[in-house]
């Protein structure tokens, strides 16, 4: 396994002050390397989706730190940590996951002609990654004419599309059928195994199981963490 | 292309992109904005053409009395004198007649002149037939045919002497379509009014009327083509400021309640773009785009709407106007003025609703939580310093001595003072909520929540019963100005205690 793509070093993240102070996050430590898809498993409320948001850098710790690739995130301005976001990290949220006014292809695209690719580049590339989650069929089409599954396939293929080097994945099945869920994870793996780093956040044990290892959270700490590959019934016997 | 070229064109290609298809999608308040841009900027286009081509001008107005003319003069030896040898002129001969006809007798007022000399270019309008020649002919206002029932080829009898003349044509006079006329050839002047000279000077050539003590022949009057003064200038531009300011403001205002809403649905979509690595600045594009796409439509639609009108509608122009559409010319820096402010407007309505899309935290927009803004201190700060120094120009330059364009500026700064407070206030209002019946509870706290559309629309209201109130007393003190002039008979003098 090859060095940390995100590293969570003591990181806390408190909102409101005084006796309304609550910890989302208290003290997380944990690493994730290229070609490792890590699963975040928890109650609700034990500081998942937060961790999630630092890991982007759509939220800022309140003390410790995120590194990405040995940047720390604390250190960029607002316009440095959207172009991180855009050339190396993808997010795949639970739903509405994409611009209603965007094609499927579009939508791939976006992040690229962001950055400044060309518009026909940019189509090449955002076809090439529909291609590959099975979806090149569909580049043409709006949100609003595909599926739930098709649409976290197609959040998948963006998040993904360029040089990106971090997955983050926010209950990505979680308004899906099991067998669409299957679909999307198969992707999800995948691309991991060609060389992305991820984290997965799920409350299903059977999807966890796709992960090299999972990490617990509880009250925003981190209480416990399988070692790598465990089964997913061996992560049912110890969530039981 | 460098990689910050690359993101500024990438990102207002994607811009566009999701702004076209957001119009599109969301017909009904495309088409309100649209609307409320694209009525103002067909309006001012049909304005601008009348202005330009009709009463509009000063320029215009000289040429409806004076032709092509640059003096008028009373036609005698020490005229002639005075002017530059290689002056052109066309006779001018402006009295009063009793004219009879089929439908019975007039008394009105009549000019002889040669219509078609150069020098008259502008003063008339040919409607039918030709211009009169000799002493037998004569051509009569649409007017006067109406009245007396008369059409080319038909006689009246009119003069002094009376003489039978021959109705040859109908022409118009340019400073009064209403005006019921005659027109005879210069010749032959329907009575023994003094005769005057339209002059038109060899080109660069100015003239100065001679002194007292250097006219040997007798006095004479004249009338020089002068430009406006700085002083009219000043009022016009002051005029036009305060006019183009207010309905600009206006429209910004209600347009931008509108950009308010639609920014406000579309903030999950505007926060996954910022998810996947849009930047706060390319996230205001895509907002700022819908301005600016909007903005463009209508200026180009209302532009075309505008000449396409006035093209069509002329002789109804010419009727309102009492003026005839003579060398119709159009504007094109006025026009293109217009469409550039349109699009402005268009851009600046949506600008406010792009700074906050811009400034919105991603992770409460993704999730469709309602984001509590602060009371924005520094614009209500800023606005009230706006409104005191608003107040403060408009006192200074509220009396008769007072500049215009001081008084445009003043109201201007009040109206921008009154934009800046109004979210602040709004909010405010909210506190109160508590203490009101449920109907009125629930409507104040609804205006807070959305206080940036609230804002706008109470801001837009109370420019447009500020700028009303302000005509209405305007037009209140014209009407009751005392009457400044007082009839003598002929051979008396007024003095003024």
């Amino acid at each position: 396994m090859s060095a940390a793509v995100l590293r969570f070093a003591g990181v806390s993240r408190a909102y409101g002050s005084g006796e309304q102070t609550v910890h989302a996050l208290a003290e997380v430590s944990f690493e994730v390397a290229a070609g490792e898809l890590v699963a975040v498993m928890g109650p609700s409320g034990s500081g998942k989706s937060t961790l999630l948001a630092l890991a982007g850098g759509l939220d800022a710790p309140t003390s410790g730190a995120v590194f990405m690739e040995d940047v720390e995130l604390g250190a960029l301005d607002a316009a440095a940590l959207a172009r991180l976001r855009r050339d190396r990290v993808g997010y795949v949220f639970q739903d509405y996951n994409l611009v209603t006014d965007l094609t499927a292809a579009e939508n791939v695209a976006l992040p690229r002609e962001l950055a400044g690719v060309g518009t026909r580049a940019a189509r090449r590339e955002a076809i090439a990654a529909l291609a590959e989650v099975g979806l090149a069929d569909m580049a043409g089409r709006f949100p609003d004419q595909l599926s739930g599954g098709q649409q976290q396939r197609i959040a998948i293929a963006r998040a993904l599309v360029g040089q990106r080097r971090l997955v983050l994945a926010d209950e990505p099945t979680g308004a899906l059928d099991s067998r669409t869920s299957l679909a999307v994870l198969e992707v999800l793996r995948a691309r991991i195994d060609a060389g992305a780093a991820g984290v997965l956040v799920t409350h299903e044990p059977r999807y966890a199981g796709w992960a090299d290892r999972t990490i617990f959270l509880r009250d925003g700490r981190l209480v416990d963490a399988t070692g790598p590959r465990q089964t997913p019934e061996q992560l049912l016997g110890r969530t039981a | 292309m460098t990689r910050t070229a690359g993101e500024f064109v990438g990102s207002w290609r994607a811009a566009l992109r999701v702004a076209r298809r957001s119009t599109v999608r969301h017909r009904g308040r495309s088409i309100l904005i649209f609307m409320m841009l694209f009525l103002p900027a067909y309006a001012a286009t049909v304005l601008v053409m009348s202005w330009a081509n009709l009463s509009g001008t000063s320029a215009q107005e000289l040429s409806f009395r004076m032709g092509q003319a640059d003096l008028i003069v009373d036609d005698g030896d020490a005229a002639r004198t005075s002017l530059p040898s290689a002056s052109r002129s066309v006779p001018l001969t402006q009295g009063r007649t009793v004219v009879a006809g089929p439908a019975g007798l007039a008394a009105l007022e009549y000019e002889a002149t040669d219509l078609e000399n150069p020098i008259n270019r502008g003063r008339y309008v040919l409607r039918a037939g030709r211009a009169p020649q000799g002493a037998a002919e004569v051509a009569v206002t649409h007017t006067l045919a109406r009245e007396l029932d008369v059409r080319p080829g038909d006689e009246v009898v009119a003069g002094m002497p009376q003489r039978s003349l021959t109705v040859v044509g109908v022409v118009d006079w340019s400073r009064s379509l209403r005006q019921a006329g005659l027109l005879v050839s210069a010749e032959a002047p329907l009575s023994g009014a003094r005769a005057k000279l339209l002059v038109k000077l060899p080109a660069g050539q100015s003239w100065s009327p001679p002194q007292p003590g250097g006219l040997e022949s007798g006095g004479f009057s004249y009338t020089y083509r002068e430009g406006p003064t700085a002083a009219e200038k000043a009022v016009e531009a002051a005029a036009i400021l305060l006019v183009t300011t207010f309905a600009g403001a206006q429209v910004v205002l209600l347009a931008g309640a509108a950009f308010v809403v639609g920014a406000r649905r579309q903030r999950r979509d505007l926060a996954m773009i910022a998810a996947v690595g849009g930047t706060g600045r390319q996230v205001r594009r895509i907002v700022l785009a819908s301005g600016l796409l909007l903005g463009t439509a209508a200026a180009i639609a209302g532009a075309g709407a505008g000449l396409l009108t006035f093209t069509l509608a002329g002789p109804l122009i010419e009727a309102i106007a009492d003026h005839p559409l003579i060398d119709v010319s159009i504007p094109f820096p006025s026009i293109a003025g217009v469409a550039a402010v349109t699009t402005t407007v268009g851009a600046l309505a949506a600008l406010l609703p792009a700074r906050t899309a811009g400034h919105g935290p991603v992770r409460a927009d993704l999730g469709g939580q309602r984001t509590r803004s602060r009371l924005d201190l520094a614009a209500l700060v800023a606005g009230m310093i706006l409104l005191v120094a608003g107040t403060g120009v408009l006192v200074l330059a509220g009396n008769p001595e007072g500049r215009a364009e001081l008084l445009a500026l003043g109201a201007v700064t009040q109206l921008l003072g009154v934009v800046a407070c109004t979210p602040a206030l709004v909010r405010l209002t909210g506190r109160v909520a508590a203490a009101l019946p449920m109907p009125g509870r629930l409507a104040l706290r609804h205006g807070a929540r959305h206080r940036l559309r609230t804002a706008a629309a109470v801001a837009a209201v109370t420019a447009a019963t500020a700028g009303s109130v302000s005509l209405a007393i305007v037009g209140t003190a014209r009407s009751h100005a005392p009457a400044t002039q007082h009839p003598t008979r002929p051979g008396q003098i007024r003095l003024e205690a």
